[in-house]
């Protein structure tokens, strides 16, 4: 997928673990951590909205477009 | 859910008891046809489609007899192969698995075995009345070929049954992709 995760980087910067973020963005650990591991096909706004405000940063910051990765 | 799996477990018990009893069968009528040890045909449990007594005008030799079993066993392979699939399928019944993407590649198989059974059946009445008329007088020999309304329809069904699994493996990656979307 060209689309690449940060999420675990912001989250390193925050200091924020997966379970808190679970909890404030209103998903399941186990959702979370396929975001994380970018195994997930798709992302609500919804959540994409959560997460920002959760981590205090913008959707560039955790959705990358790397050029030249395929699936 | 309990319940599918009960009856899976059972479905799936029955199946793999037929899987030695259907080649033993085959086995045990071609040894014994025409004899008086023949409780199949005589039990009526054994019904062949072909007349036996119309294609041999001698009585059946042991090479005969063997080369119809080794026949019939090819035939029957097919039989043999879409009850391994289907043993499968119900495992994944009884694991709970039912809306997978390899319950519908087997749906796909079991739909492929259907054709495989129209084509290997119409191969096997020509070897067949072949070997059965072979000890026949020159000019009484016979090779039969024979395409029925019974093998159009096992056609059609092959057909549906491979529609179907494109439907299921479709609804899987629709249902993989919702549960993918966070």
């Amino acid at each position: 997928m060209p689309i690449e995760i940060n999420l675990d980087v912001m989250m390193a910067k925050r200091k924020m673990r997966l379970k808190t973020l679970a909890e404030r963005v209103g998903i399941t650990e186990q959702n979370l951590s396929v975001l994380k591991n970018g195994k997930a096909k798709a992302v609500r706004f919804s959540t994409l909205d959560k997460i920002c405000e959760a981590l205090e940063c913008q959707p560039g910051d955790i959705l990358v477009h790397q050029v030249g990765l395929e699936d | 859910m309990h319940n599918i799996q009960k009856q899976s477990r059972r479905v799936r018990l029955f199946l793999q008891c037929l899987l030695p009893v259907i080649p033993a069968a085959i086995i045990y009528f071609w040894m014994t046809v025409q004899t008086p040890f023949d409780i199949l045909s005589a039990a009526g449990i054994v019904e062949l489609s072909l007349d036996i007594e119309s294609l041999t005008q001698t009585p059946l030799s042991n090479t005969t007899r063997l080369l119809a079993l080794c026949t019939s066993l090819l035939l029957y392979g097919i039989v043999l192969y879409a009850l391994t699939i289907l043993i499968r399928l119900f495992r994944n019944y009884e694991n709970g698995e039912i809306f997978s993407l390899e319950n519908a590649t087997y749906y796909q198989k079991l739909g492929y075995c259907l054709f495989y059974w129209v084509a290997a059946g119409l191969v096997y009445g020509g070897i067949i009345s072949v070997v059965l008329s072979f000890n026949n007088p020159p000019g009484d020999r016979i090779l039969m070929l024979s395409f029925e309304g019974l093998d159009l329809l096992t056609l059609v069904l092959g057909l549906i049954v491979i529609i179907i699994s494109w439907v299921m493996r479709e609804g899987y990656k629709i249902a993989d992709e919702n549960n993918r979307t966070i």
